[in-house]
């Protein structure tokens, strides 16, 4: 049925592991990976809970096409409350990692309460056993990672932890795995690191997770892999210049953030593309996580020597043009020191860029700098001194920054000067020039995010089809459809970047064929839809409400000052209310009750 | 006048170049522009953006930061002040 039918469960407090059976009935309506990890997480944890407390649970799930042949199939989520946002978090990771811990012959893991010292879980031919992590803590990723293959002594192990972000509580800490894959956003590290558990490494033999009906299945991956080979996105953008490819298509629609999000457009993109990584001879060769034929991952060489993976079109655009950066190589460099320390990212990027407008315009004292370089926009040299800084959490401003952009802001008395939803920093797209893209940011459920409704896809890169990205009508129901199927796709254990080249029917023959479920294509969105509204219902129950549903009001007040979006502001007022109906939502964005029961959450 | 393209990703590499002038005495539409862009690089590149009448799925052809299909497709009259961009499909994020 391509699940193993096992959940693992890690009582770090009392030390004790019990495998526990997957609960097939919720696994038939919530899918796996980030819908069953979400319900089981709901069902057991308050959602008023102390993020950072023993308290909250972490999970790790990967869902029922991971480790199968279905292209991409590699993925797996990290579940918990996030410590950044106060909202659900679950990131998704690629690589290794997932397909492994099924080989191990688990879907998932439940890490619950604290560990009274470090330790790593080990998952090997023998069992599951917690180990004292002494060897490992305070190493960075890499060397945590090589640390513990020596130790196991199987170099085919896989290892997901975190860095000194993590231990250091950073907010903005990422659990990796593989060394350079990052279940990056809303702080999971931290909570893995408040739990005391630095890592969790699985070594196994293959053991290839058993479909209901193979030859459906074979039948349905051969579709799939004509679609990728067919789709010049998946068989020719992506593998020859990975995400990078974006850059100058951004940047040219008028819509590459620039400054903390001040400018739209980069006048240096050219020095910084994908087109660049490739055309200075950067890029060594491009790298594929499990099972996945498109191969966006890029492995790089720095001409200093330096070696490492990306940086992919977020990282590169958050270190690089967020903070005004156009060395590619220090924004390299910069996208590899995040990775070894278990930063994201994005909100790295984001908040130094922050930081450098709180400097700029006076609100950040110069003595906070300590003896720190200056925050200028554009300044290189400041933007590896504060990654250490916050990665490390050193300084007074290395432990501001490690808290993200808002509190940051915050403490200097301007959260406005913070490119954040819900505490969230955002990602690569000025929402000015694409309405709907900021729709699904102002709703998302885990804050500033781009991949839950990727708006970007119809609005800028006519895929599917085009849509005006300044008109709004159509822009609620796009957002809905796109929030939904993201849900199915990050449940079911695939890559969001299959999605270029297939659609809700295909992942629907997938995911019937390998668990033997016989939904319609109508079913499997109601899925999503039930996945959304569960993390809208945490959300509520932690606290949030409508006002968080909103953007900076940089970009709801202030218009674009170039490009083809000159004189755009983001018209939120006019998209979240009938988005709210869509939803079957009250105008306070609460499910109605009507809504809860047709969703079976009632 | 002269009217500069810009190519991107595949493009470069198809065409061999990042950018192309070609001379008009005037304003021309989109379509003239491609086939103008041909002769100048190789005649392969009009296959590369249409298919048939069309523009092919997920190309952007872009006019001062628009894409073409919201102003008047491959109708749109393109002059030399502006900044003409070409891209094959892409994607990410
Ligand atoms: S498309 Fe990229 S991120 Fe997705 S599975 Fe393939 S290599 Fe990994």
């Amino acid at each position: 049925m391509s699940y193993t039918g096992k959940m693992l469960r890690v009582d770090l407090t009392t030390g004790t592991l019990t495998t526990e059976a997957l609960p097939m009935d919720l696994a038939r309506q919530y899918l796996g990976g980030r819908g069953l990890a979400t319900k089981l997480f709901c069902d057991e944890v308050d959602p008023t809970v102390d993020a950072l407390s023993p308290d909250n649970k972490l999970i790790m799930a990967t869902g029922p096409l991971t480790g199968t042949s279905a292209p991409t199939g590699g993925r797996y989520m990290v579940v918990t409350k996030s410590p950044l946002t106060g909202a659900i978090a679950s990131s998704n990771s690629g690589g290794f990692f997932g397909s492994k811990l099924k080989d191990a012959g688990f879907d998932i893991i439940i890490f619950e309460g604290k560990a009274s010292k470090p330790v790593y879980l080990k998952i090997s031919k023998e069992g599951p056993n917690l180990v004292d992590a002494a060897v490992v803590w305070g190493q960075d990723v890499y060397e945590t990672t090589r640390l513990l293959l020596d130790e196991v002594g199987d170099k085919n192990a896989k290892v997901a932890c975190i860095g000194p972000a993590g231990e250091h509580l950073s907010l903005i800490a990422s659990v990796m795995n593989d060394k350079a894959r990052a279940a990056g956003r809303s702080g999971v590290g931290a909570v893995m690191g408040s739990k005391n558990l630095k890592a969790v490494i699985v070594s196994a033999d293959r053991n290839k997770p058993v479909v209901a009906d193979e030859e459906a299945f074979k039948a349905v991956v051969k579709v799939c892999q004509a679609k990728i080979k067919e789709d010049a996105v998946t068989s020719q953008g992506l593998p020859t210049y990975g995400t990078k490819v974006l850059d100058n298509i951004i940047n040219s629609s008028g819509m590459y953030p620039t400054n903390n999000f001040q400018l739209c457009m980069f006048k240096d993109v050219g020095e910084v593309s994908g087109e660049a990584l490739v055309e200075k001879g950067y890029l060594k060769k491009r790298k594929a996580c499990f099972g996945c034929p498109i191969g966006c991952g890029r492995d790089v060489e720095l001409p200093n020597g330096k070696k490492g993976e990306g940086p992919e079109y977020e990282s590169g655009w958050s270190l690089g043009a967020a903070c005004g950066v156009s060395d590619l190589i220090a924004i390299s460099e910069a996208n590899f020191m995040c990775n070894e320390l278990g930063l994201d990212t994005i909100s790295a990027g984001v908040t130094i860029a922050a930081a450098m407008e709180l400097y700029e315009k006076g609100f950040l004292p110069k003595e906070d700098l300590e003896k720190g370089p200056e925050l200028r926009f554009g300044s290189s040299e400041a933007l590896g001194y504060y990654i250490k800084a916050m990665g490390t959490n050193q300084g007074i401003l290395g432990k501001k920054m490690a808290q993200g952009a808002y509190r940051l802001a915050d403490s200097y008395g301007h959260p406005e000067l913070a490119m954040c939803v819900k505490k969230q920093e955002l990602p690569a797209y000025d929402p000015r020039g694409v309405q709907g893209q900021g729709l699904a940011y102002a709703t998302q459920n885990r804050g500033g995010c781009h991949v839950r409704g990727y708006l970007i896809a119809p609005e800028i890169l006519a895929h599917p089809q085009a849509i005006d990205p300044q008109e709004l009508e159509s822009k609620p129901t796009w957002v809905k459809a796109f929030q939904d199927l993201t849900a199915v796709i990050d449940s079911c254990g695939l890559c969001l970047f299959s999605s270029f080249a297939l659609g809700a029917e295909v992942y629907n023959d997938l995911i019937n064929a390998a668990t033997g479920s016989t939904n319609s294509v109508d079913d499997l969105m109601t899925i999503g839809d039930r996945i959304w509204n569960l993390e809208k219902l945490f959300n509520i129950k932690a606290g949030l409400t409508a006002a968080d549903d909103t953007l900076p009001k940089r970009l709801l007040e202030e218009p674009l000052t170039e490009g083809p979006n000159k004189g755009q502001v983001h018209h939120l007022d006019q998209l979240l209310p009938p988005y709210y109906k869509l939803r079957g939502w009250d105008t306070k964005g609460i499910p109605t009750q009507e809504k809860l029961l047709a969703l079976g959450l009632g | 006048m002269i009217i500069r393209v810009h190519f991107y990703a595949m493009l470069r590499m198809t065409t061999g170049v990042s950018s192309v002038e070609v001379e008009t005495d005037g304003p021309i539409t989109m379509r003239q522009l491609i086939d103008l862009a041909c002769q100048k690089t190789r005649p392969q590149l009009k296959g590369d953006l249409l298919e048939g009448p069309q523009i092919k799925k997920g190309t952007l052809l872009l006019v001062d930061g628009r894409n073409v299909l919201f102003l008047d497709g491959l109708d749109t009259m393109v002059q030399g002040d502006q900044v003409i961009a070409f891209f094959p499909p892409g994607g990410g994020g």
